[in-house]
């Protein structure tokens, strides 16, 4: 399947979730749970965390799928928000994390798209990622830093070194250009 | 819109969507998400901008009992259990008696074998279940060994495996247990999932609910036609 057809599969798969089925949530977590545990194993680096996040996460998607708007979001983008939050949210709960060393943070994969999943890729991957490259490149690495890790200005200003203030306007600088490119 | 810097409102959501902002920070943006669509609608056109760089993120396959613990979770949720029948069971349990055994097969069997359903060659057609009720039968108070569903529009009864198997010359039977009667035989669980059945016969006068149990037999299932094995799991039917 491509791109186009795992999209509307999904929405499918959604709104049926949103009617009570069952069938169409372990289809739902059977396309995505392996992205989004990649997601969720990101921000809070422990398997047992993540897996009772992911799950969370599922249960959610259950309950909320009605609030789906396939009209106005991208399915993908829905459930990886979900996801996200859900996990940057127990992060903070459990108080901050050990930090990894900041090499491991900041690799920049090459620019295939590796065992991207296909859902992904009609979403502006490639337009994103070369407005990425135009940022400054250490204002690029906290911004990916914080995006991964979901770390705070506070925590991401800590790994690089900088007071928070400095790390505020490197990151609210950066997300003024990347509006601007991808409005392009 | 100035290009020096981004209006107060689309700078929280852009932070928001990064995830920058303090435990705080983000419960205050989500109260604005539920109450302003404007501020809503900021966040989800960063959340379109941002995402695809988890593009970037390696897949990983999640262990099987994550989606057990969901599926179990929706069941638990949607679950009333008849008050008195964990006594019923507890009385029936103390006839039987729980063999060490029993807590071994359902219990320490942590190696999930994948919830199958295998339908019945020229008794059920490959249509796709229409899921009425579940059961989630489990040891009292232990993991849940069996999610059972019931497709009332196909009279069948699918058993899946989450925990536990038996041994090689027993056999997990399923019963029914009817209020104030014996228990009723639903069948042997030999790797035989799904259960096509009167399901009017199954369900109790209410036409929705079923007290469900699984007993360890001789192999090809209780000589006597009553429960002779110890329970291994038990719960209720209950509509979805």
């Amino acid at each position: 399947m491509d791109a186009d057809q795992n999209r509307q599969a999904l929405v499918a798969n959604l709104q049926r979730v949103a009617s009570g089925d069952r069938a169409a949530l372990k289809e739902v977590y059977d396309a995505t749970s392996a992205k989004l545990f990649g997601v969720c194993l990101r921000i809070l680096g422990n398997r047992s965390e993540a897996e009772d996040v992911l799950q969370e996460v599922y249960i959610t998607v259950w309950s909320k799928a009605d609030r789906f708007d396939a009209d106005r979001a991208s399915p993908i983008t829905w459930l990886a928000a979900l996801a996200r939050n859900r996990a940057i949210d127990r992060q903070r709960q459990l108080g901050r994390r050990s930090f990894k060393p900041i090499d491991e943070a900041h690799e920049v994969p090459d620019e295939a798209e590796s065992s991207l999943a296909s859902l992904l890729r009609g979403e502006h991957v490639r337009q994103l990622q070369g407005c990425m490259s135009e940022l400054d490149e250490t204002h690029q690495a906290a911004l990916r830093s914080a995006f991964f890790e979901g770390l705070t200005y506070q925590d991401v200003a800590e790994r690089h070194n900088v007071p928070t203030g400095t790390m505020k306007s490197w990151i609210r600088r950066s997300l003024l250009k990347l509006k601007a490119c991808l409005a392009r | 819109m100035t290009d020096q810097e981004l209006s107060p409102d689309e700078q929280l959501a852009a932070e928001y969507v990064v995830g920058v902002l303090t435990s705080e920070e983000r419960a205050q943006a989500e109260r604005r998400i539920a109450a302003e669509p404007g501020f809503a609608a900021e966040v989800a056109a960063w959340q379109e901008r941002l995402m695809p760089l988890l593009a970037e993120i390696e897949p990983e396959t999640p262990p099987r009992v994550v989606w057990m613990r969901v599926a179990a979770q929706l069941g638990v949720s949607a679950a009333s259990r008849p008050a008195g029948f964990w006594n019923s069971v507890a009385v029936w349990r103390g006839v039987a008696g729980v063999a060490s055994l029993a807590a071994a097969v359902a219990v320490a069997a942590l190696v999930l074998t994948p919830p199958r359903v295998v339908t019945v060659p020229g008794q059920v057609s490959a249509a796709a279940p229409v899921l009425t009720s579940i059961a989630l039968l489990k040891e009292e108070a232990g993991p849940t060994s069996f999610v059972v569903t019931l497709d009332k529009a196909h009279d069948r009864l699918i058993v899946a495996t989450v925990a536990g198997q038996a041994e090689a010359d027993r056999s997990f039977e399923l019963w029914v247990l009817p209020e104030g009667q014996a228990p009723v035989s639903l069948g042997v669980l030999n790797g035989r999932e799904a259960l096509v059945l009167d399901t009017a016969k199954l369900l109790g006068p209410d036409g929705e609910t079923a007290n469900l149990a699984i007993t360890l037999e001789p192999l090809g299932g209780s000589p006597s036609g009553d429960p002779t094995g110890p329970v291994v799991a038990s719960g209720a039917l209950t509509p979805v």
